[in-house]
C-alpha cells in the first residue's frame, strides 16, 4: 500500500467507512508508524470539527402546507401532469367544500352566544366530514401527526416514521374579536401527543396563532391541555393557556386581549376512534 | 373512493428531513431560507413521489429535489438583492451553534475549517460537503455525483489534506499529513 494509499484509508476509517476487519488491519498498520498516527489524530479532529454541521437538525418542524384556495392555480400548475397533483388538488377541494358549511358559516351575535351557551357546534354530518378528510390526506400524505385547516390553508405535519399512531382527536377552534369575522380552524391532532401548530395572521383582526394542544380522551369527552398565543403587528403577544374538558357543545377556553382587542377562543373537540367515512 | 397507499415517502421525508435542511443550509447560507427550501421540496417530493421511477435511490433523489430547490431560492434571493442593490448581510446563526462543552480554540479551527472550504478545488468541495457536512456515505456520495465510490473517496482525502495544510499554516503548526 502506497503513502497515499493509507492515507486515504485513514481518512475512509475516520468517516467510519471500512468494516471493523479493515479498520483492525489499518490500525495495526498504524501504530508502529508516527507519521501516520500523527496523520490519523489530524484527521480525528477535523472530523470532530465537523461533527456540530453533521448534528444540525432544523429548529422548525416539517409543515407542508398547501394553501387551496389563494394560490391553488399555482400550486395545481406547478403539480401538472402529476398524477398525484389531481389526488392532492382533489382533496384540498374537497376540504374547502365539505367544510365550507362550518368554515364559513356566518357568525353569530352576541345575542345568539349568550342565548345559546354552550352551543353545540358539532353535527353528526361535521365529524362525518372532518373524518372524511383526513382520511383522505393521509392517504395522500401517509400517516399525520396534525391536520390544521382555515378558510383558506391547509396545514399538515408528517407523523415520524417511528411512532404508534394513536386515536386523531378532531378540534374545531373558534377565535373571535366581535369584529363579525371569527377565525374557525378544523384541527386534527393525536390523543396524548403534543401538537405545536402555527398560524399565520390572515387579516387585520386575525392575528398570528401559535396553538399547542395536548388532548386525551376522558369519559367521552376531550382532556385537553391548551396553550394559545397571537401575535400581531401592533399589539401582543397575548396568550392564553389552561386545561379543561372538551366535548360536542363549544365551550371557552379564555380570551386574548390583543391592545384594546378581545378575542375570544372557543372549542368543541371529540375522538375520532372510528372514521366516518 | 380508493387512494393508493404509499406509506414508505412520508417516513422516508420524515427520516431525511434534517439532511435536506442541512443541505439547503449549507447552500443558502441562511437558516430561514434553508428552512422555506426544505420544505418546498418536501413538498415536491410528495406530489413527484407516483413518478419516481426508481433509477437512483429515494436519498439521492430528494438530495436532487433539495439541491433544485436550494437552487431556486438561491436565483431569486440574488435577484432581489440586486433589486436592492447591496448585498444582504449574513444573519446571524448560520453557522452551527457550538457546543458549550467545546473549547474555545476548537470552536475557533471548526470556524477556520468552515471559511476554507471555499479555496477547496471545486471537484473536492461537493465530495466534502455532502460527505463531511451533509452526513452522506461514501456511497450515496458517489451515487449524488454519478462517480465511483473511490474516486469519492479520494476526492475527500485530497480536500481533507489540503485543508488541514491551509488550517495548519494559518494556526502555526506542523502541517501533519
Amino acid at each position: 500500500m502506497t503513502d497515499q494509499e493509507q492515507m486515504t484509508r485513514l481518512s475512509e476509517l475516520v468517516d467510519g467507512e471500512l468494516t471493523n476487519d479493515q479498520a483492525n488491519q489499518l490500525l495495526l498498520s498504524v501504530l508502529n508508524d508516527p507519521d501516520a498516527r500523527g496523520c490519523l489524530k489530524e484527521l480525528l479532529r477535523l472530523r470532530q470539527m465537523t461533527a456540530a454541521w453533521r448534528a444540525r437538525k432544523p429548529s422548525r418542524p416539517l409543515v407542508v402546507a398547501m394553501p387551496p384556495r389563494v394560490k391553488r392555480g399555482r400550486v395545481l400548475g406547478r403539480l401538472a401532469g402529476m398524477a398525484v397533483a389531481a389526488c392532492v388538488g382533489g382533496v384540498l377541494v374537497l376540504a374547502g367544500v365539505w367544510l365550507g358549511g362550518w368554515l364559513g358559516q356566518s357568525p353569530r351575535t352576541g345575542d345568539d352566544q349568550r342565548a345559546q351557551a354552550p352551543t353545540t357546534a358539532v353535527s353528526a354530518e361535521l365529524m362525518q366530514q372532518v373524518g372524511r378528510i383526513f382520511a383522505l390526506h393521509e392517504s395522500v400524505a401517509g400517516p399525520l401527526a396534525w391536520y390544521a385547516a382555515d378558510d383558506q390553508d391547509v396545514r399538515v405535519q408528517v407523523a415520524p416514521a417511528d411512532r404508534d399512531q394513536h386515536t386523531p382527536i378532531a378540534v374545531l377552534l373558534e377565535v373571535d374579536g366581535g369584529s363579525g369575522n371569527p377565525r374557525r380552524l378544523v384541527i386534527v391532532c393525536r390523543q396524548q401527543e403534543p401538537a405545536v401548530i402555527d398560524l399565520p395572521a390572515r387579516q387585520a383582526d386575525q392575528p398570528a396563532l401559535r396553538l399547542y394542544l395536548w388532548p386525551k380522551e376522558a369519559d367521552g369527552h376531550v382532556q385537553m391541555q391548551y396553550a394559545i398565543a397571537a401575535q400581531e403587528a401592533f399589539g401582543g403577544p397575548a396568550s392564553v393557556a389552561g386545561q379543561q374538558a372538551i366535548g360536542l357543545g363549544q365551550v371557552s377556553l379564555g380570551q386574548l386581549a390583543l391592545g384594546e382587542r378581545v378575542l375570544n377562543v372557543e372549542a368543541a373537540a371529540w375522538p375520532m376512534r372510528e372514521r366516518q367515512n | 373512493m380508493s387512494q393508493p397507499h404509499r406509506p414508505a415517502v412520508p417516513g422516508l421525508i420524515g427520516a431525511e428531513w434534517p439532511r435536506m435542511y442541512r443541505v439547503a443550509l449549507r447552500m443558502l447560507n441562511d437558516t430561514e431560507r434553508a428552512h422555506d427550501a426544505a420544505q418546498e421540496a418536501c413538498v415536491r417530493a410528495l406530489a413527484g413521489w407516483e413518478g419516481f421511477n426508481g433509477s437512483c435511490s429515494v436519498t439521492t433523489w430528494l438530495h436532487r429535489i433539495t439541491v433544485n430547490c436550494a437552487t431556486d431560492v438561491l436565483r431569486s434571493a440574488r435577484r432581489q438583492d440586486r433589486l436592492d442593490g447591496a448585498l444582504r448581510a449574513q444573519p446571524p446563526g448560520t453557522r452551527p451553534e457550538p457546543q458549550p462543552s467545546e473549547l474555545a480554540q476548537q470552536r475557533e479551527l471548526a470556524d477556520l475549517a468552515l471559511s476554507l472550504l471555499d479555496q477547496l478545488p471545486e471537484d473536492c468541495r461537493l465530495s466534502f460537503a455532502l460527505t463531511q457536512l451533509d452526513g452522506y456515505s461514501y456511497e450515496q456520495a458517489a451515487e449524488v455525483q454519478s462517480l465511483p465510490r473511490g474516486t469519492v473517496a479520494s476526492r475527500v482525502w485530497r480536500a481533507k489534506r489540503t485543508l488541514l495544510e491551509q488550517m495548519n499554516a494559518r494556526t502555526g503548526t506542523k502541517a501533519q499529513p
